[in-house]
């Protein structure tokens, strides 16, 4: 059916047109005809080059000409799990301010630094990073470097751009979470109820249930000074760059812009480590806005080293992900007590990949008034119960194992495939070990159902998990 | 598939420099910011394209900057096609596409191939999209046209099909973007298809015959076009698209035809004080704010300007509206703008979520800077780097194989012609503040402005009657 042909064997963008000519003829050499055999399954092949600069920041090319553009991606190790109580939020509101001024840079002339050259940029903080991306036509990559580098080196904030930042900050919290249907829903609730460290349980955008948001108001220049000084040093940081590039000339001039910002100590973090649950949670939130209660089964992960984690992963595949997942064919098809069934490892924000610390696998679905959640939960358990009874068949497995690598090929894709940059600062900040990017594949490929049985059993258990429900206000 | 993504989003800030020392040391000497050279140039992926005997066309573009292959099986049947007694079927008719037990266990083997299907219905298309690794595409092209040919129209799932889509509505309506759009279309344009809201009867109403009857007359191969990009075996699923559609049998289908621009109404009365549209939402703590212009449609000539006039005005952060709303007042987040492109039915529209006590203030200042825009042209400089960052995104929008398909499945539709990408940026650099000028005179008028504004009516009545007839 299928032709063999080199160019699906590799998703090998570095590689110039003749690199990849040789490539394919070594490959063929070892392996099978090119033509006419069954076709051969993708694997990546990121081109990957890691640095560490004498100042601690880590530096990761990933050449690919394939498009005359280059992705820049500045990861800090400062998210929502290094903030103190009464400053909730406070990672996501520097995340604007990063925006208002650096050594050489007025406030927002980054933004027209970079779309006048034709670039696009955006920042987002996740429970364990912020990160600042750029896309530009590559002929214009030392500026965006440069300009990297320079808010790397100094900061400048004043009272004037905190408050103005601050109004736009509260106005996104509102908008995303208060003035719209489940904008809280599973990602705040949940660790709001499970974790027991504030650091875990806080929301990311510092507002609570109540609507308050005190502590975005009660931010200061000076908190801004000292979080940038603790958590913004090259050492706590990842640089890097992929696209359109010459890798040995674009380590020079990293060397010149970001080698030559002095070193800075980064501050010790609190431990944030979650101790172990033996008790079922159980909470119920009212959402204004919600057309439709919904309900959501949270277990705690293991850590992302533990082999756990990506049988998690697996495990979300078989019962969460696709038409042929058991809870949607239960839930959906058979018992027709929702139309969808949604989840996984971190739900609703960031992705499997985005996570480092304590966080969850789950489960989740909306539903009309006329179902009881009672009705929805027996469904779910009843298909987690059939994991921890009997060991999935192997087709079963090939299937879920699959899907995850669809996933994976989707994450790298992602936003204008900026997905793939994401992915080697990730994988540098939570163990310096960009080139993992290419076996990743392995992690899922690695999972038996041996595993799955023992996994399901060991994590997928009432006592580790919190149940939610969210009423509309009619149902409260 | 089912993952749902929240941002924390985007940083902020473009206003008067502020002078603050630097908060950290800088004792090197500065860095001088480095000049950049001349941009390289954009090729467009190159296409083949194939037409078989029934009229189905089949367009490949290799493009191996992303990993996977991307399918995108489009039907030219939409909301413009139902007959007034029947809204809402052309998206019925695309929810059946995935029903039946033979497709729901092709779809389930298609999961071992690691897909998942979207399918979208606008006013002019049916849109079946996916994204597979390389080596399940020719069996994914032959599920999409066993999925277009012969879906299953069973009794049983329209009963709940229908629940859907009422569902769907349902949730609608508690959001204020969807309402603050739909009242604006309604108002802009009555009776076409951007102006179609099946209502939860006419939803119910829907029987097997109006389903079963849109597909026989809309789904056929001269409606139809198959597009593939991304990495994959190009003689491989040129194999497997003519076998899946190449004896696909012709029907007697009306022909496709797209609607001139409709004639851009004045829709204010006439006057110069404006009018705005309130719907009331009790206790909300922001109020949604959409305002908006007819214009004209993509193919026309104005479009282009149109479109950096977009750019100039809310789509970067550096754009005007967003300079002044969101980073110089701080009254909004995500204040945009942008041109919402339906054939007939085109519009530039400014939108935003606005803090409850400063809405009557956000409203005159987007007011302001309409009228400054239609006052005076813009300065060279700041016309060019909005120009430059076009010819950037145009280049970034089309790196990837779903961005180009996009790309190439509008230039389609509205015949534009190939050469327009690849002309796209010489085009763009043409524009002079002198054109900018004329166009913003001639689209923005007071008198087709139409503001809508979702909120607690009470809480806003007295802010927006200061400014405006409120109705």
């Amino acid at each position: 059916m299928l032709q063999k042909k080199c160019f699906a064997t590799f998703w090998a963008n570095g590689l110039s047109d003749r690199m990849m000519r040789s490539l394919c003829a070594l490959v063929l050499a070892t392996a099978a005809p090119c033509v006419g055999q069954t076709p051969p399954v993708t694997r990546l092949a990121v081109p990957v080059q890691f640095h560490t600069l004498s100042n601690g920041l880590r530096v990761v090319l990933s050449p690919d000409t394939s498009v005359p553009l280059a992705r820049v991606g500045v990861y800090y190790a400062a998210g929502p799990r290094r903030e103190t109580p009464g400053r909730g939020g406070f990672a996501h509101l520097f995340e604007h301010l990063m925006f208002e001024g650096s050594t050489q840079l007025g406030p927002g002339e980054f933004f027209s630094l970079v779309t006048g050259a034709g670039g696009r940029f955006g920042a987002r903080t996740l429970y364990d990073f912020t990160k600042y991306n750029v896309t530009i036509p590559s002929h214009a990559l030392d500026l965006v470097l440069w300009a990297e580098a320079d808010r790397m080196r100094a900061l400048r904030i004043s009272q004037e751009r905190l408050d103005a930042v601050r109004a736009t900050v509260k106005n996104e919290v509102r908008q995303q979470s208060f003035n719209r249907p489940y904008g809280r829903f599973v990602w705040i609730d949940v660790a709001e109820v499970a974790q027991t460290r504030w650091e875990n349980a806080h929301s990311p955008y510092g507002e609570t249930p109540d609507g308050s948001m005190a502590d975005l108001d009660s931010a200061t220049v000076a908190d801004a000074e000292n979080f940038y000084r603790d958590y913004y040093s090259p050492a706590n940081a990842v640089l890097v760059v992929q696209g359109d590039i010459d890798s040995s000339r674009v380590l020079e001039q990293i060397e010149r812009l970001f080698g030559t910002i002095p070193p800075r100590p980064v501050a010790p973090m609190s431990p944030v480590d979650e101790p172990r649950q033996f008790a079922e949670k159980r909470a119920t939130r009212v959402d204004p806005n919600a057309p439709r209660p919904a309900l959501a089964i949270s277990y705690h992960l293991p850590p992302r080293s533990d082999p756990a984690f990506w049988t998690l992963a697996i495990i979300g595949q078989i019962l969460i992900e696709g038409r042929d997942a058991w809870m949607h064919r239960a839930l959906v098809d058979e018992r027709k007590l929702t139309e969808a069934i949604y989840g996984g490892i971190s739900a609703r924000h960031g992705s499997m990949y985005t996570v480092n610390g304590p966080n969850f696998w789950s489960a989740f679905a909306f539903y009309d008034k006329s179902r009881s959640p009672d009705s929805v939960l027996a469904v779910m358990d009843d298909q987690i119960a059939r994991l921890q009874a009997a060991p999935v068949d192997s087709a079963t497995l090939a299937r879920a194992i699959t899907k995850a690598r669809a996933d994976l090929y989707a994450e790298l894709s992602a936003n204008r495939n900026e997905g793939i940059v994401d992915m080697l600062g990730q994988l540098t900040l939570f163990g310096d070990n960009p080139a993992r990017i290419n076996r990743i594949e392995d992690e899922f490929r690695s999972v038996t159902p041996e595993r799955i049985l023992n996994t399901a059993r060991d994590y997928l258990r009432p006592t580790n998990r919190t149940v939610l429900l969210l009423n509309t206000p009619e149902s409260k | 598939m089912t993952r749902t993504t929240r941002a924390l989003a985007v940083g902020a800030a473009w206003c008067a420099l502020a002078g603050a020392p630097p908060s950290a040391g800088a004792q090197a000497p500065p860095i001088p910011r480095p000049v950049i050279g001349a941009p390289k140039p954009f090729r467009p992926p190159a296409t083949v394209e194939r037409r078989y005997g029934n009229g189905m066309r089949v367009v490949l573009v290799p493009f191996r900057a992303t990993p996977t292959t991307r399918i995108e099986l489009v039907i030219r049947a939409g909301i413009a096609d139902e007959s007034s007694t029947r809204p809402g079927v052309a998206a019925l008719v695309a929810e059946f596409l995935s029903e039946g037990e033979r497709i729901a266990l092709l779809v389930s083997d298609l999961g071992a191939l690691g897909a998942a299907i979207s399918v979208n219905t606008d006013s002019r298309e049916t849109v079946l999209s996916v994204s597979v690794l390389p080596e399940a595409a020719p069996a994914m092209i032959a599920l999409l046209a066993d999925m277009a040919r012969r879906p299953a129209f069973q009794a049983t799932a329209l009963e709940r099909l229908r629940a859907n889509a009422v569902r769907r509505i349902q949730l609608q309506r508690t959001q204020a973007d969807w309402l603050a759009s739909s009242r604006t279309n309604s108002l802009l344009f009555p009776g076409n298809a951007a102006d179609r809201f099946p209502s939860e009867e006419q939803l119910q109403s829907i029987d097997a015959a109006a389903v079963t009857d849109f597909h026989a007359r809309y789904y056929a191969p001269s409606r139809a076009r198959l597009y593939v990009a991304g990495t994959f075996d190009p003689a491989g699923v040129e194999r497997a698209a003519a076998a899946a559609f190449a004896d696909w049998p012709r029907a007697a289908s009306p022909p496709f035809r797209l609607p001139v621009t409709s004639e851009l109404r004045a829709t204010n009365g006439g006057g110069d004080r404006p009018v705005i549209h309130v719907i009331d939402r009790p206790g909300a703590t922001q109020a949604r704010v959409q305002v908006s212009f007819p214009v004209v449609d993509m193919a026309h000539p104005d479009h282009r300007v149109l479109n950096q006039i977009n750019l100039l005005m809310g789509s970067t952060q550096t754009a005007r509206l967003v300079a002044n709303i969101r980073e110089r007042h701080g009254y909004s987040y995500n204040i945009s703008s942008r041109l919402a492109r339906q054939p007939g039915a085109t519009q530039w529209l400014v939108a935003a979520d606005i803090t409850n006590n400063v809405v009557g203030a956000a409203i005159q200042e987007i007011l302001g800077e309409i009228a400054r825009l239609r006052r005076d042209p813009p300065a060279a400089e700041e016309l060019r780097s909005f120009q430059s960052f076009m010819a950037g995104i145009l280049v970034s929008e089309n790196a990837t194989a779903p961005g180009i398909l996009e790309s190439l499945r509008w230039m389609d539709l509205y015949g534009v012609g190939t050469s327009y990408l690849g002309t796209f940026i010489q085009n763009v650099y043409t524009v002079t503040p002198a054109n900018i000028h004329a166009m913003a005179d001639r689209y923005f008028r007071p008198d087709r402005m139409t503001i809508v504004v979702v909120g607690d009516r009470n809480t806003l009545l007295p802010q927006l009657e200061a400014i405006a007839r409120v109705e």
